[in-house]
């Protein structure tokens, strides 16, 4: 049974926990577009937010985990709301990532996470623009690509993810992800009976076949930077191989009147010189 | 941005392979034609495009295995490094296009070889004698599809992600087929006036293939942009839109097809130096175009 991760926005309460365990857990190293470097050392923090408790503003090599803030309304007209996210890879039923790796690098494992063979990924880079979500990145320093992998080492020891441990409101859930929608049906009806019209479920089976790491969200998923409906890269596979076609017949044809005239082959009589 | 999309970051070694793949693709192409249907006096425009194509292939393979982050990783492509079995995917355009590339190396360099053994370049007994009884058009064929394949597949790669400007349309692989045809003439054509090739009437039978290849071409930009709508701000803001617009319609397309079309109006046949030039403008506008739609939508230009 694959497992996953519930999050529930409703009681995140932007903490970052998680991505400081995630942090730890995985040795992920500093932001390198943050700091200047002098003697090997960071002398000075740059391309931080400034603006928002969201610090590190994106997924990256080494932000597995990025905790979004949100801030909605304002303050003065008392229609203010701040949503926080945790954000991470999604771990696609139906993942681009995976379907377009042409060294065969990114796998699913039997717990249905998608990881990065690291020994065989070249840094072909396809799978970035693969993702709908951004969640990979290129690492410069290794030339090679990194996301969040589930905490593979931890899960297939029969722990949870380090960062569904470290959270103190449990608003990440580690388990099995059928389980894990059950609950997470009730708690969009708890919420809804509470007055949050909006609150719904961001990743069940609508979307890419199921998200292994889905999220229940107070307002609509553009409002959290989520696609509505990804789509697989894949879509355009056939219209693009069509029109190719349909442009190599045409090429073919116009060459073919340009350069009309019967097929004779010529041992060098002509053009010797070429 | 929906999710924050993030670039692949695709540079200049992209831009090169694509370039350089189209250049190649589309030279072996028009040979692997003139190889079916040619008159005799067309066949050093054959071997011109069979030159070109072997050594554009290497090229090709040296660009796209310095863009990886580990190129030393560049066979985990076509054999999975685990098993060290060929493993292609056949949804995966890199993966296939590894292949392709493989494969058209192969067919080119036989016709490579071809070219030399026949203009007695390549004096080898052995080469010479089998000669004649070699399978060439079997493989011809089988280049030139490969080549097409070479040409355009890039432009389905760069559809095969998430990036509003390639992934809205499904036309860039067409675009970059045309375009590799027609700069793939241009180079044939730079190539036998370098070479100091006169090629009599054939030159205007070329030149009639590469004009109607660059009419297709802008006709296809043209559409692609009008598809792309919205979508295509990052190919025609700034200096972007000055590189596309000017130095690929304009300089790339648009004044070289009046050039020919001038000295063809005038029955007069074109000088080697105009020729040569026309030939540098189409290969320029060639460049700027992948330099623009690879680099743009990154926003890395």
């Amino acid at each position: 049974m694959p497992k996953g991760m519930f999050v529930d926005t409703s009681i995140c309460i932007g903490c970052k926990a998680c991505q400081v365990a995630c942090k730890e857990w995985n040795a992920l190293g500093e932001e390198p577009e943050h700091f200047d470097y002098a003697g090997g050392l960071p002398v000075k923090a740059k391309n931080f937010t400034g603006n928002s408790y969201d610090n590190t503003g994106a997924l990256s090599a080494t932000n597995w985990r990025h905790v979004r803030f949100i801030e909605r309304g304002s303050s003065l007209e008392g229609n203010m709301a701040w949503y926080m996210m945790s954000d991470s890879c999604k771990h696609c039923a139906q993942a681009g990532c995976l379907e377009v790796c042409p060294t065969h690098a990114l796998m699913r494992t039997d717990l249905g996470n998608v990881v990065v063979q690291q020994d065989v990924c070249n840094g072909c880079r396809a799978c970035i623009g693969a993702c709908p979500y951004g969640v990979i990145s290129y690492n410069k320093q290794t030339g090679r690509v990194n996301k969040c992998t589930l905490c593979d080492d931890r899960i297939q020891m029969g722990l949870e993810t380090a960062c569904a441990k470290a959270c103190p409101t449990d608003s990440i859930v580690f388990g099995e992800v059928d389980q894990l929608r059950v609950t997470a049906r009730q708690r969009v009806q708890t919420l809804k009976q509470l007055g949050f019209a909006k609150a719904q479920l961001y990743g069940d089976t609508d979307v890419l076949g199921g998200l292994n790491v889905f999220y229940l969200l107070l307002d609509e998923p553009e409002v959290y930077g989520q696609p509505r409906n990804p789509q697989l890269p894949q879509r355009n596979l056939v219209p693009g191989s069509v029109w190719s076609i349909g442009a190599a017949l045409l090429l073919g044809l116009s060459t073919l009147v340009a350069f009309r005239g019967r097929g004779v082959r010529n041992n060098g009589a002509a053009g010797k010189e070429a | 941005m929906p999710g924050e999309l993030q670039p692949p970051l695709w540079e200049w070694w992209i831009v090169v392979y694509f370039f350089v793949g189209g250049i190649a693709g589309g030279a072996y192409f028009t040979s692997a034609i003139l190889e079916l249907v040619g008159r005799p006096e067309d066949r050093p425009i054959a071997r011109m495009g069979y030159y070109i194509a072997f050594p554009l292939s290497l090229v090709s393979a040296v660009a796209l295995i310095a863009d990886l982050g580990r190129p030393e990783r560049f066979w985990h492509m076509v054999v999975y490094s685990k098993t060290f079995l060929p493993w292609p995917k056949w949804d995966s355009p890199i993966s296939v296009g590894a292949y392709a590339l493989l494969f058209f190396g192969l067919f080119s360099f036989l016709s490579f070889l071809d070219a030399l053994v026949e203009t007695g370049r390549l004096p080898w007994a052995p080469l010479r004698e089998k000669y004649s009884g070699t399978p060439r058009m079997i493989y011809s064929i089988l280049g030139g599809l490969n080549g097409f394949f070479l040409a355009s597949y890039t432009g389905v790669l760069l559809a095969h992600t998430h990036l509003a400007a390639w992934a809205n349309t499904p036309l860039l692989g067409a675009l970059f087929l045309i375009s590799g045809a027609s700069t793939g003439m241009a180079a044939i054509a730079l190539g036998l006036i370098l070479a100091k090739v006169d090629v009599g009437e054939a030159w205007a039978r070329l030149k009639q293939a590469d004009n109607w290849a660059m009419i297709v071409e802008i006709v296809l930009l043209v559409v692609l942009l009008a598809w792309l709508g919205s979508a295509s701000a990052s190919l025609l803001s700034g200096l972007n839109g000055i590189l596309l617009i000017g130095g690929v319609v304009i300089v790339g397309l648009l004044v070289p097809l009046a050039m020919q079309f001038r000295a063809g109006f005038q029955g007069a046949k074109s000088s080697a130096n105009t020729t040569a030039l026309v030939a540098v403008l189409i290969l320029v506008g060639g460049f700027l175009m992948r330099t623009v739609i690879v680099m743009a939508p990154q926003g890395l230009l």
